[in-house]
This record gives C-alpha cells, sequence and structure tokens, in this order.
C-alpha cells in the first residue's frame, strides 16, 4: 500500500487554475522530488498535500486514511509535516522550545495535570527533554539548545526547521527549497544529512528544489511541475533528458 | 512600627486586583498574541454573577467568585470560537464591541429578562430586580481582605505559570509566534486560542468578584473600554508575554497615578507622556519577554556568557 496517494489534485483560486490533476503516489521511505519553474504551482501542492488549502477536487490518502479536507493540524496529526520556503521559526522561543512544541500532540499529561503539576507531568517533560535533546544532537544543533531560534544564523534556522518537523516524527516529510540561500558547503553537508535522517527514521521525503545537482543527487524519482500541470514523471537521468522539460526550464529555439 | 492609611490599604487592594487582571490579559494578548480588549467585559461578568450571587442568594464569597469565574469562562469559551476566527486590529474590535454588549446586557438585564419570562408565563415569579440597570448594583456584602485579593494574585500567577511552562503553554506561545508554524506541527491553533481567551477570562471574572465586593457598589459604565485599555497598558509596559513582567506592569501604574496626584490637574499630562516616554525608550515593555529570574540571574552571568551561537 502507497504511503501517499494523491489523486487528481487540483486547485483554482477565483478564475486561476494554480494547480491541475496532480497525481502522486509515494512508497514508504520514497524520496521524490518537485521541481518547477518559478510559479509552476510546487509550494501550491505542498499546501493542497499538507491541508493548509483545502483542494477543488482530487482526493488525498495519507497512510490509509483519506486526509482530503483535513486541516492542517490534523495532517500533521497524521503523520505529514511540512517546512516553509520561507523559515517560519518560534524566534523568540528557544531552540529546544521549538523542538518541544512539535511534541505538543503526543504529550501524555493534560491541563489540569500541568496546573497541577502531578507526577505525570514531571515524568513527561523528562521524556520529551530527552527525545528532543537526542534529535539535536543528531543535527549537531544540541550546542545551540538554549539559544533563542531568531539569534541563531540562518543556516541553523534552516536545519533547526528540519529538526523541529523531525520532532513530530512524521512518516512523510515535505521540505520546501531546504537547500535555499545555503552557501555549497551547506549545501553538500544537508544532502549527507538528509540522506543519514533518512537512513534513521526510516521516513519518506517530498522535496522542492531548484538546485538541480541536489534534486538529482538525493532523488529517485522526479516530478516537474509547469503552470500547475505536471509534464514528466521519472527518474533523475530521464528527467534531464526530457525535451519538454529541457523547453520548461531553457525555453524553445523556434520564435515563430 | 507602620501603619497602613485606609487610603494606602485602598490602593493595595487595587494594585492587587490589577495584577489578577493583567496577568490574566498578558495569556491572551501576550503568550497568545490574540489582541483583546474586552477584558473588562469579562470582568463585569465576574464582578456582577458574583455580587448577585452574595446578596440576592446569599452564596459565600468564594463559591460566588469561582461561579463568576465559570461564566466568565464559559463566556470565553463560547464567544472565542466565533471570535478568534479574527486577526489583529478586527479581533481588537470584536472584543471591544463584545464587552460592549455585556455591558449593555448589565443595563438593560431587567427589562428583556422580565419580558421573556412574561412571555413564557413565568411574569410573576420572576424578580424584578436582578442587576438594577444603568443605576448600579448597590449595598454588595463587604469583603475587605487583601489576604483574599492577594490569595487570589498568587492562585492566578501560579496557575499562569505552571500552564506556561507546560506543553499546553507551548502550544499556546507558539500560536502567539507563528501561527501557521503552529498549525504545521500539529497544533490545533483555534482551540488553544480559544482556551487561551477562556481562561484569561476566568480570571478576569474572579478580579471582578473581588472588586466588587471591595467596593460594595458596582454599575455597568464601570467596565467600559478605558478600563481594558487601563489593564492593557499594564500589559504592554511589563512586556508581553512576561508574567513577571505583567505584575511589575500592575504595580507600576497603580502606584504612578496616585504619587501623580501631588500635580493635581497636570496628573492628566504627565501620565501619558511617561507613558510615551517609556515606549518609545522600551518599546518591548520593561522585562520584554523574559520573566524578572532570568533577568536577576543574566545581571550575575552576563560577564561570562560563553559565545555558543557563533560555534560551529
Amino acid at each position: 500500500m502507497p504511503l501517499l496517494s494523491a489523486d487528481n489534485v487540483g486547485k483554482v483560486f477565483g478564475g486561476l487554475t494554480a494547480v491541475k490533476g496532480f497525481t502522486l503516489s509515494m512508497e514508504p521511505g520514497e524520496m521524490v522530488g518537485l521541481i518547477g519553474p518559478n510559479g509552476a504551482g510546487k509550494t501550491t501542492v505542498f499546501n493542497l498535500l499538507t491541508g493548509f488549502f483545502p483542494p477543488t477536487t482530487g482526493s488525498i490518502v495519507f497512510d490509509g486514511v483519506d486526509v482530503t479536507g483535513y486541516k492542517a493540524w490534523q495532517v500533521a496529526q497524521q503523520g505529514m509535516v511540512r517546512t516553509f520556503q520561507n523559515i517560519r521559526m518560534f524566534s523568540s522561543l528557544t531552540v529546544l522550545d521549538n523542538l518541544k512544541t512539535a511534541q505538543h500532540f503526543r504529550t501524555g499529561y493534560g491541563l489540569a495535570e500541568a496546573v497541577l503539576r502531578l507526577p505525570r507531568y514531571f515524568s513527561e517533560e523528562k521524556r520529551i527533554h530527552a527525545d528532543c535533546m537526542r534529535l539535536l544532537e543528531h543535527l549537531e544543533l544540541d550546542g545551540v539548545a538554549g539559544e533563542i531560534a531568531g539569534s541563531l544564523p540562518y543556516g541553523y534556522q534552516k536545519r533547526l526547521e528540519i529538526a523541529r518537523a523531525l520532532s513530530v516524527r512524521p512518516k512523510l516529510l515535505l521540505l520546501d527549497e531546504p537547500a535555499a540561500g545555503l552557501n555549497p558547503t551547506e549545501t553538500r553537508e544537508l544532502l549527507a544529512r538528509l540522506t543519514s535522517i533518512r537512513k534513521e527514521f526510516g521516513l519518506a521525503m517530498l522535496l522542492i528544489e531548484h538546485d538541480m545537482k541536489f534534486v538529482m543527487g538525493i532523488c529517485e524519482r522526479i516530478l516537474v511541475l509547469v503552470y500547475g500541470e505536471t509534464i514528466a514523471q521519472g527518474l533523475p537521468e530521464e528527467i534531464r533528458k526530457n525535451p519538454q522539460v529541457l523547453e520548461a526550464y531553457l525555453g524553445t529555439e523556434d520564435h515563430s | 512600627m507602620f501603619e497602613l492609611s485606609n487610603y494606602h490599604i485602598q490602593v493595595l487592594a487595587f494594585m492587587g486586583i490589577n495584577i489578577i487582571l493583567a496577568v490574566s490579559l498578558n495569556l491572551i494578548n501576550g503568550f497568545t498574541g490574540q489582541f483583546s480588549l474586552g477584558h473588562a467585559g469579562f470582568m463585569a461578568i465576574g464582578a456582577y454573577t458574583a455580587a448577585i450571587l452574595t446578596k440576592a442568594c446569599g452564596w459565600p464569597f468564594l463559591a460566588a467568585t469561582l461561579a463568576g469565574a465559570m461564566l466568565a469562562f464559559l463566556f470565553g469559551l463560547l464567544l472565542g470560537i466565533p471570535i478568534l476566527r479574527l486577526k489583529g486590529d478586527y479581533l481588537a474590535i470584536a472584543t471591544f464591541g463584545l464587552s460592549e454588549i455585556v455591558r449593555v446586557a448589565i443595563v438593560n438585564f431587567d427589562d428583556v429578562s422580565m419580558k421573556l419570562a412574561g412571555y413564557v408565563g413565568m411574569g410573576d415569579l420572576w424578580p424584578k430586580e436582578i442587576t438594577r440597570g444603568a443605576l448600579g448594583y448597590p449595598a454588595i456584602p463587604e469583603v475587605k481582605s487583601l489576604l483574599w485579593i492577594y490569595g487570589w494574585a498568587f492562585v492566578t500567577c501560579l496557575v499562569l505559570r505552571n500552564i506556561v511552562r507546560s506543553s499546553e503553554g507551548r502550544a499556546i506561545s507558539s500560536i502567539g509566534e507563528d501561527e501557521l508554524a503552529a498549525e504545521s506541527l500539529g497544533i490545533n491553533t483555534a482551540r488553544y486560542k480559544t482556551l487561551s481567551f477562556a481562561i484569561g477570562a476566568f480570571f478576569a471574572g474572579v478580579a471582578g468578584a473581588l472588586f466588587a465586593h471591595w467596593v460594595t457598589f458596582i454599575k455597568a459604565d464601570l467596565f467600559k473600554i478605558d478600563k481594558s485599555i487601563e489593564i492593557l497598558l499594564m500589559v504592554v509596559l511589563g512586556g508581553m508575554g512576561s508574567l513577571s513582567g505583567s505584575v511589575l506592569g500592575a504595580v507600576v501604574l497603580t502606584i504612578l497615578p496616585e504619587y501623580l496626584r501631588m500635580f493635581a490637574q497636570w496628573r492628566m499630562v504627565i501620565y501619558p507622556v511617561l507613558l510615551i516616554l517609556l515606549m518609545l525608550t522600551r518599546p518591548e515593555g520593561l522585562l520584554g519577554k523574559r520573566e524578572l529570574s532570568s533577568v536577576v540571574a543574566g545581571l550575575f552571568t552576563r560577564a561570562r556568557r560563553p559565545a555558543a551561537a557563533a560555534a560551529t
């Protein structure tokens, strides 16, 4: 059974068709890239899959549950978590608290237990703390656990956003331009990190990225989106040679 | 031994009530980032409910206070669901409207409820005077006890501190930080916005009950937008998102106008000028988002703070 199966998903804003007939099936642990020129509707696809917009047409089934029309928080609780193109950090919270926040819906105590400081509060807080610290260590962020997230350098914040998303324990992670704004060294580090994360947590990833070397280097399968429509789909080598893709990216020689 | 005059005791009482109001509003405006201008409305619900229960129904003070607070909580819960869909300025206007509705409802409660009771054939049974309309509600049983007020202020601070430093509190704070990001991490933001609104309303209700039984005479006009703004000033001055900041804000803004009495008619000129100066020099409020304890601790450790952020 596929982990994600999006069938004929479409979105119309007023008279504008942003995404049309988007169909994607992903197996657990699979790594898929979503590419396309600016304004092709890649981020809209993310918004549709993760419940930030309800789709106009089509259905989305995730992990055996029909999540079409689910709210974003419900989709996240099912195990499909996304990051944002422009970082959305909890800037005035500490790095550690950013991760702890992501564990909220799996916390085993309620409001009354928190107010009265019952034993379960302490045992759960201890568990969450240890869990988040382990994750920070894995992403080599444990050194800045106590720092205010907004004060970190850009590269760290990008990494923190991934760590925070992982803290939800997703089965599918959607990364919206994870390498944007990173220098070549940082991009190489990210590539290695994503590979190791995938191995460690056994999760599937869908990523939007403009850096072709990055996408070709990490993804098993690539989807090309142009004007909201999927024009090609296949292995990286196939996409590289696909004339329609080349046309979309580079234009044609024909100027009639 | 230094003797407190009645005047001093009165100022202390209002200070304690203001602490409850400011700290509870900070949960809504500061931590959750939902700009509310309706705190006085919830205070009015608590004040009238508790006053009617002690005076007309003979309830004990604590039970009446809790009942008033619970009613404010329920109002917060029910009205929060539709209202908290709004953001920013729109939410501010809606919450202001909400507290105006509460005020007008109190003024017209007797007439309207009488008529409604008449329609269902209970006109003779229905009491003629419940809120006593615009005349105000007099002769509330007096509970002039600083112990009650500061006991409740302590409980308010403790409960809110425990909430803020918990998973529920992190969910609430994350909404104030970035609502979309919170949603993307599986946090039901609508639920936590409503919850924080209702918890804030609960303690505003408590403050109203304490206030009513201290002054023994209340009227709906005491709970106008002026009061909401006064509480908001304390929160902003102390620092949005800092509980101890709100306590500080309440203390300063209760005492300051009293000190300024020596300037007689210049008081209401100096007071706003001081506020403007404070906001110009410290726009994030006295404590910002930090708590007093961490500010004090920071004074001692600043010298040897490691440059961890720069390490790779």
